[in-house]
């Protein structure tokens, strides 16, 4: 806690005075003004109240000792086990910049345009639980220097002809990137971070510990060796990219280079550990949890968006209606032409199925996996039956009918499967830091 | 010169489908001039039938023309045959006709002119999908008259049942519903990255390059002429006054 010199209470970062305010007695002071003895420039830590949620293990950090009351990361309300701690000190800082409210605005903004969002994502409780919390990120610096040669080539027409001639470029790079950044802490997934980017790091400013008054902060705890080469090749890729669109070689068609980074002499300079300003809330989806989170600086929204269930089948049904008056007023199709339909959307039906079952695989390992194929057999029977339907032409239409309705069924299950499955995609099982080895989830 | 070329047209349609043993009966609306033709070529009408039948045709001659065909056999499809069928018979005047062909065991509708305004090709192919199963159970009198009464009641501006646009339709409805909200779901709730240019605009950076020579390694010359296409003039036609007419029918 950081006390007031007039009044003693509680110093907290204001985002909209950019100041350390007493809500007492509003005094401000730069947050570079008040420094406690232990938060002395030169230590290499900085003395924190490390929180664990006694449920997940997840750990976050605060300045103040007042007890937390939930955990951000498994939604659970329970008293967080504290203690005082030592942390590694980041190099640097990026303030709040979006208050609360303006984090809440942007996410209702979001939800209200997303379809079928689950009730909890909306309740009023749950948006007023987003906690500012500064998210530890492994900053690279990265310099390349040195000859390059690239190969090109020009073409040109000469009556009948056309003259192309090749060219070995010679030049010399000179470039430096001091911001490519990537999350240092396991507890925040990748399938946020990447997606919650970009930061200003020019905006960034020497961290002291004062900062953090009236927020919390994530542990750093993956190495800065895990995120090098993404942060290598990311410099080398975007080099060569400025210097294929600069006025010198703008005329030359240039080959693919191969090895960019050896190409482009990029090399790590070196890492420095930052805390990035990011709005955090947490709600459970049965036995999942959602996240949903802002970007404290730019104000961007990224959210596990889960599907329910139930609305979507409410939403369909009511979507329904209109069309059925739409089509009635311009279209009379027979029956086979709407078997034909139902049949042809079905199958689209069940390549987004496909998809989505890819895409779990991809992300998911474990139980999960076995359980991949309901609904799937049922589809494809319904389609074979209808294609069936359509080569032998009855003369009843009460096949057709009776093929479309199975195949409509079919579609039904398939896509409440399909956004089964979304909504696993789209949520994460329940945190268990402890049993986490290290690295990110999806590192 | 198109009026002799139609003539002869009709004259050959009129040779070829001419049956071997015709039961055919007329009547003129003397009012409008309209005719009512009956030609039960595959004698599917009982006498008493045929009569009464045409008693419930008769009605429709206040808006055009009105046939009763059936054939035994045809060697083109359902659709070719009444359209020639037609032209034989009514030209381009407004009127439609009902037809049972035996050899496709098909019933078909086709209209033109005035009536086919009303009687357009979903109301041609929800009558027949109305009628058919008369057809398939061998009571063609039933089929013809129901059809025919159903065209008189649009005539007339009745609402006739229509079970296969509703059934089709709330299928396809439900169908498009649910993959719609899907798609927008999908749309709505797609995350998006940015890609490195946009990272590193957000970053401390420079990147400097200073060209100092291209040696020239190879120089290729390559026969490419160019492509010798030519716009194409612009091409008109001017359709002849044709009909539009157009129908719909039902297997049974």
């Amino acid at each position: 806690m950081y006390e007031c010199p007039n009044c003693g209470g509680n110093l907290k970062y204001s985002i909209s005075k950019e100041m350390l305010l007493c809500n007492h007695c509003d005094t401000t002071m730069s947050p570079y003004d008040f420094t406690k003895d232990r938060d002395a420039e030169e230590s290499t830590e900085y003395d924190v109240t490390v929180f664990t949620c006694p449920q997940c293990a997840g750990q976050i950090l605060s300045t103040d000792e007042t007890a937390a009351t939930f955990c951000s990361f498994c939604d659970a309300s329970t008293i967080l086990d504290s203690r005082i701690s030592k942390e590694r000190k980041p190099a640097k800082i990026i303030p709040f910049t979006k208050t609360k409210n303006m984090c809440k605005n942007a996410y209702m903004k979001l939800v209200s345009k997303s379809p079928f969002i689950p009730a909890d994502a909306k309740d009023e409780k749950c948006i007023d639980s987003f906690r500012g919390i500064y998210m530890p990120y492994w900053v690279y610096d990265i310099s390349q220097e040195g000859p390059v040669t690239l190969y090109g080539s020009t073409s040109r027409r000469s009556g009948d002809y056309r003259i192309e001639k090749e060219y070995e470029i010679q030049g010399e790079i000179d470039a430096r990137y001091v911001g490519f950044s990537h999350d240092a802490s396991t507890s925040f997934a990748d399938s946020i971070s990447e997606y919650l980017e970009p930061f200003d790091t020019t905006k960034a400013r020497r961290f002291t510990p004062s900062f953090l008054s009236g927020f919390y902060a994530d542990t750093s705890d993956v190495s800065e060796e895990n995120y090098r080469r993404q942060a290598i090749d990311g410099a080398a890729e975007n080099t060569l990219h400025e210097i294929t669109r600069s006025k010198s070689l703008r005329k030359y068609t240039l080959k693919p280079v191969p090895d960019k980074v050896h190409k482009t002499h990029t090399k790590l300079d070196g890492a420095t550990l930052h805390m990035f300003p990011v709005w955090f809330m947490s709600y459970r989806k049965g036995d999942r949890v959602a996240y949903a989170t802002v970007n404290g600086q730019t104000g961007k929204v990224v959210a596990d968006l889960p599907i329910d269930e139930k609305k979507f089948i409410t939403g369909s049904l009511i979507l329904a209606i209109p069309i059925f008056i739409i089509l009635n007023l311009l279209f009379t199709f027979r029956p086979i032409i709407t078997l034909g339909i139902v049949l042809a959307l079905s199958i689209a039906t069940l390549l987004f199925y496909s998809f989505e079952v890819a895409a779990i695989k991809k992300k998911e390992s474990g139980p999960i996996i076995g359980k991949l194929i309901k609904g799937f057999p049922g589809a494809v029977i319904a389609i074979i039956m209808s294609l069936g339907t359509m080569i032998i032409n009855p003369v009843h239409d009460i096949y057709f009918y009776g093929a479309s309705a199975i195949c409509l069924a079919a579609m039904f299950t398939t896509l409440l499967c399909t956004i089964h499955y979304y909504n696993i995609l789209a949520t994460r099982p329940l945190p268990q830091f402890k049993t986490h080895t290290g690295g990110d989830d999806n590192a | 010169m198109r009026k002799i070329l139609l003539t002869f047209m009709a004259m050959i349609t009129a040779l070829l489908f001419v049956p071997a043993e015709i039961h055919a009966a007329t009547y003129t609306n003397d009012a409008t001039s309209y005719r009512c033709l009956m030609e039960d070529d595959a004698n599917l009408l009982t006498q008493s039938e045929e009569e009464s039948l045409l008693e419930t045709m008769k009605p429709i001659t206040e808006y055009g023309n009105v046939a009763f065909k059936s054939i035994n056999s045809n060697t083109t499809t359902t659709e070719s045959y009444i359209k020639s069928y037609y032209r034989q018979v009514f030209d381009t005047s407004s009127g439609t006709i009902f037809l049972i062909d035996m050899d496709n065991r098909n019933i078909w509708i086709f209209s033109d002119g005035k009536i086919y305004r009303t009687i357009t090709k979903s109301y041609a192919n929800t009558i027949t999908d109305n009628v058919y199963t008369y057809a398939t159970k061998g009571d063609y009198y039933a089929c013809a008259s129901k059809a025919f009464g159903q065209m008189y009641d649009l005539l007339e501006g009745r609402r006739i049942a229509q079970p296969m646009k509703y059934i089709s339709n709330a299928l396809l409805a439900l169908v498009f519903a649910l993959l719609g909200n899907y798609i927008r779901l999908r749309i709505y709730t797609r995350k998006s990255k940015v890609n490195t240019s946009q990272l590193v605009k957000k970053m401390d950076h420079h990147v400097k390059y200073t060209h100092h020579d291209s040696i020239l390694l190879h120089t290729r010359r390559i026969y490419d002429p160019p492509s010798s296409d030519s716009g194409g003039g612009g091409s008109s036609s001017s359709g002849g006054g044709g009909s539009s007419g157009g129908g719909g029918g039902h297997s049974f």
